[in-house]
């Protein structure tokens, strides 16, 4: 099928900005971001602790107040919704957060935990309720058994479940995945990202953007990835191009870094120097340039570097598709 | 060559509401001078409680160790007073582990810290100046960027990595025979993880020290390690060089494992995960405790406890599956 | 059937389908009630629980009953009996009698009634204020929560028995305005309880979680907070349920409580207190009454908290 006009992406964030006012100085939490994502797709935003990667997907939903920039939903602009303008978005777009053992409410029986959206948003009550209910555990690998059951009654896998079947009961177009895996045992991770892709495969509006630290976990389920660093994206594109030629010099390290898990350590590691600077006074010029093996003075730390397209995927950086 | 800790057969439970929960089941382990194991395995497994308990490091009661013994330098510490091992893991023993908070204390300097402990671990045969020296040098060694200035810093003031960093150098100052580090790099950004495990490796090296790294990473333990143990719900299935491991896994589970791991350059087109859950470890059957998951289970595998096999050098599977069995390596 | 056939898992994620996770196939039977099971556990462990236990139920099981069980019931409200006053404990009058003749064993147990009377309602008063300031003050952000707690801590800074009595003092002596007055200085600790905690848990992840599935406020603040905030507030109700039966107690001594010849253990001692040293039963047993109470009371909070809330403790 041909289309002349590109579809509307499911989730499009524009020069987005979330600036955290403190005491004496401004946290840039997420600093002009600018994202895209179309149905069906699987958008990786990688970064490390504070890079404010969490903190754009919890803006997606409104669930913090963007300072500036426009958030739209399936087309529909949401960035200044309030109230009932926001039921759609509460319905259509969910978030699954990383720590399932404080995502559920300690008093409430799975059932009730899973039931609830349901109870906001549709009209189902009494047996039709309790039936959807029930389908929705064993959707998730559950038994119905697991209804009556208190969340601490659980193991971490199966309250993740619990929260996918909470996120799928009302039959969302768009997941946010907060670091869904990261508090999991791998064998535990595993079922869950398999899980995501057939549910992918099963639906093809699906869209979901994940967030994580985890960049084997990204490359096997996301199609595209966006590497953020200190509130900004530095570097886009298709995972097998971002992953086999990286552009920017932190994607690099990033992917240099991590541990594999194979017999062979890993060759040409690139160190990065010292910590990640703070968010209330970023660094000029180019926000890694403090921590860059390739920093060129005079240059990157003056200037702000703009997109450079190299390929399908574009980087931010002075020297991103030079010849090395 | 003598090794210098050899577990053996240990058992350990811990009374709860519940009931005994067998938490270790006849482990055995040894290591030798100068080697790095690694020690994996998913929650719950043992490896943190199993480590702890031959230290001495796990309160008894609700634990209860009920056999083995603990063999470290050829001399039995399992019944040592609590004086005994407080000496020992001063001077023979350090620790380090995920949260480097929960071991410095928050309302102190960090040098005033390092110093105290310097100060301990000599029994005081030192003066305060020249236990600052000794500190100083060895946050050198683990590269603390500006140690006079963080020397004189709270613990809240520096980077997890950094606190990290200030951790090892106080477990490392008595220059210890062994540095067990319990998943050190969890709470840590993988760049910075990076960072700490190259130190970890360099020093351990560089000082002759024996390591036994904990961890559920099979990537951070290839990094550091030259053997792997596996644990599974308190029993070590797989015992072999870390080669033999990633190259060629002998015990189901040890596969499940590793075809659960995702790999950043090898994409898979799907991940097994392992199917179903931890066994009931509070009334456990005395054989193989992965069993109940096993696609290769037989009746055997339940009845009685499964001996460890030598399938290739060096290479020990706990598995009937892989009895009489060889690997080409 | 051998293990392997019984317990070889199907394969898992066969492709899509409705079954995309491999079902759990450890479906142990579970204790509905382990968890109250633990909590007993861990309650019966502690002697000091157990013995405020003990005299709570004890001192309940007197209120329900006390009518029905006294020796001389026509003394409860108050009769005269000349020819036997100010006599020394004896197998008639296990406590003795007052000046005028009463039983003192009967006016003790039925003074209990009175007593579990005051400290429900003072304590309840108190719940009804408190808690709903403090859960506004906690979910607000605005002036709103200032002024709550602006005026709270006002109240927290003047002593509550001294504004409890001049309060009394305004409105005439008698118990039920003892009750009233003791109810309007004892809501504050609730609400800098209930605000503290609210603040906490408004702040857990699955409020967040409720939020963006689009649970309005009312069903966040009643369905996610309050429930969570429960347990420090049943602590605190069994803990003020002895000081205020001793505050009370103090209103009635000091004459502004309960009026004689009204059953109440407070305004008994105020009487009794004339006839020390030589009449010391008259004033001994309705002491040891609120003091056994106020223990218990004490001695339960401490075990529920216990229970209930670890991290309170310290």
């Amino acid at each position: 099928m041909l289309e002349s006009n590109p579809p509307t992406p499911m989730l499009e964030l524009e020069n987005l900005r979330v600036h955290f006012p403190t005491k004496s100085a401004v946290v840039r939490a997420v600093d002009d971001i600018s994202l895209k994502l179309y149905p069906g797709e699987i958008l990786g935003l990688v970064g490390e602790s504070g890079s404010g990667k969490s903190t754009v997907g919890k803006a997606a939903l409104r669930l913090i107040d963007p300072t500036d920039g426009k958030i739209r939903i399936n087309g529909s602009d949401i960035t200044d919704a309030s109230g009932k303008d926001l039921k759609p978005v509460r319905t259509k777009a969910q978030l699954i957060f990383q720590d399932p053992h404080s995502s559920l409410n300690p008093r409430m029986t799975i059932g009730k935990i899973v039931a609830e959206p349901l109870l906001i948003h549709s009209q189902l009550r009494g047996s039709e309720l309790a039936e959807t209910v029930s389908k929705l555990l064993g959707r998730v690998g559950l038994p119905s058994q697991f209804l009556h059951r208190y969340p601490h009654e659980l193991s971490g896998g199966q309250k993740q479940r619990v929260a996918i079947a909470r996120a799928l009961s009302v039959d969302p177009d768009m997941l946010i995945l907060d670091e869904p895996t990261s508090a999991l045992d791998v064998s535990v991770q595993a079922q869950i990202l398999e899980f995501l892709k057939e549910l992918h495969d099963e639906r093809p509006r699906m869209t979901s953007l994940f967030i994580s630290h985890n960049l084997a976990v990204v490359r096997f389920l996301c199609h595209r990835i966006a590497v953020m660093y200190l509130g900004r994206i530095v570097e886009e594109g298709p995972v097998e191009q971002v992953f086999s030629h990286p552009q920017h010099p932190y994607t690099k390290a990033l992917l240099s870094a991590v541990p594999l898990p194979q017999a062979e350590r890993n060759a040409g590691r690139i160190h990065l120097q010292g910590d990640l600077p703070s968010p209330v006074d970023l660094p000029s010029g180019c926000a890694f340039h403090p921590r860059c093996p390739q920093a060129a003075a005079g240059k990157c730390d003056k200037e702000s570097p703009i997109w450079v397209t190299v390929g399908a995927s574009r980087a931010r950086c002075h020297f991103a598709g030079d010849v090395e | 060559m003598q090794p210098l800790l050899s577990i053996r057969d240990l058992s350990l439970e811990f009374n709860t509401f519940d009931g005994t929960y067998q938490a270790i089941d006849r482990v055995s382990l040894e290591l030798n001078p100068g080697e790095a194991l690694g020690l994996v395995g998913e929650t719950g497994c043992g490896k943190s409680v199993l480590t702890r308990a031959a230290f001495g490091l796990v309160p008894t009661p609700p634990a209860r160790i009920t056999s083995g013994s603990v063999l470290f330098n050829g001399r039995e510490i399992l019944g040592l007073s609590p004086r005994e091992q407080r000496a020992m893991r001063g001077r023979d023993v350090a620790l380090i582990f995920q949260d480097p908070m929960t071991f410095i204390n928050p309302v102190f300097k960090v040098g005033t810290q390092l110093v105290d402990a310097i100060r301990a671990q000599q029994l005081g045969k030192v003066t305060r100046k020249e236990a600052r020296d000794i500190a100083l040098n060895m946050l050198d060694k683990v590269q603390l960027p500006n140690p006079v200035r963080q020397f004189e810093s709270y613990p809240h003031q520096l980077s997890g990595g950094m606190r990290q960093r200030v951790l090892i150098a106080m477990a490392l100052t008595a220059e210890p025979k062994l540095l067990i580090a319990d998943e050190p790099t969890t709470a840590l950004d993988v760049t910075i993880q990076a960072q700490i495990l190259d130190l970890i490796e360099r020093l351990v090296q560089d000082m002759g020290i024996s390591l036994i790294m904990i961890s559920h990473d099979l990537g951070v333990v290839s990094q550091v390690c030259s053997r792997v143990a596996v644990m599974y719900a308190g029993q070590i299935v797989e015992d072999a060089p870390v080669a033999q491991i990633f190259d060629s896994p002998a015990h189901p589970y040890t596969k499940g494992l590793l075809a659960a791991v995702p790999h950043p350059f090898r994409p898979e087109d799907r991940l097994e995960g392992i199917p179903g859950s931890l066994p009931n470890l509070y009334n456990p059957h005395s054989g193989c405790r992965f069993a109940e998951r096993c696609p290769l289970a037989i009746n055997r595998c339940v009845e009685a406890r499964v001996a460890q096999t030598e399938v290739a050098p060096q290479h020990m599977v706990a598995c009937i599956a892989c009895e009489g069995a060889q690997i080409d390596a | 059937m051998t293990l392997a056939e019984s317990t070889v898992p199907k394969p898992m994620g066969t492709g899509p389908g409705d079954d995309f996770i491999a079902p759990e196939t450890d479906v142990a039977p579970v204790d509905r009630f382990r968890e109250y099971r633990r909590m007993w556990a861990t309650f019966r462990r502690s002697h000091s629980s157990m013995a405020g236990l003990f005299i709570v139920i004890l001192f309940l099981l007197i209120a329900l009953i006390g009518p029905w069980i006294v020796p001389f019931p026509e003394d409860a409200l108050g009769s005269i009996h000349l020819d036997r006053k100010l006599q020394p404990p004896n197998g008639i009058h296990w406590f003795g009698t007052d000046e005028v003749g009463m039983d003192i064993y009967t006016r003790v147990i039925i003074g209990a009634r009175t007593t579990l009377w005051i400290g429900l309602t003072i304590t309840g008063l108190a719940i009804l204020i408190g808690v709903p300031l403090g859960l506004i003050a906690g979910v607000s952000n605005t002036w709103i929560r200032e002024t709550i707690m602006r005026i709270t801590d006002i109240f927290l800074s003047i002593p509550g028995l001294i504004l409890a009595v001049a309060i009394v003092g305004a409105l005439g002596p008698g118990i039920l305005n003892a009750m009233i007055a003791l109810s309007l200085v004892w809501w504050p600790g609730y609400v800098r309880l209930v605000q503290s905690k609210v603040l906490s848990v408004r702040n857990e992840t699955y409020v967040e979680a409720a939020r963006s599935i689009g649970a309005s406020n009312f069903r966040i603040i009643f369905v996610h907070i309050l429930p969570n905030c429960m347990s420090p507030i049943v602590v605190k109700a069994s803990m003020d349920m002895g000081m205020a039966i001793l505050a009370a107690a103090s209103l009635g001594f000091l004459g502004l409580g309960a009026q004689p010849p009204y059953p109440e253990w407070g305004a008994m001692i105020s009487i009794g207190r004339n006839y020390l040293p030589d009449w010391w039963w008259y004033s001994l047993f309705p002491g040891l009454a609120i003091y056994f109470t106020v223990l218990g009371f004490n001695l339960l909070g401490d075990g529920l908290r216990d229970v209930l809330d670890p991290k309170q403790r310290s």
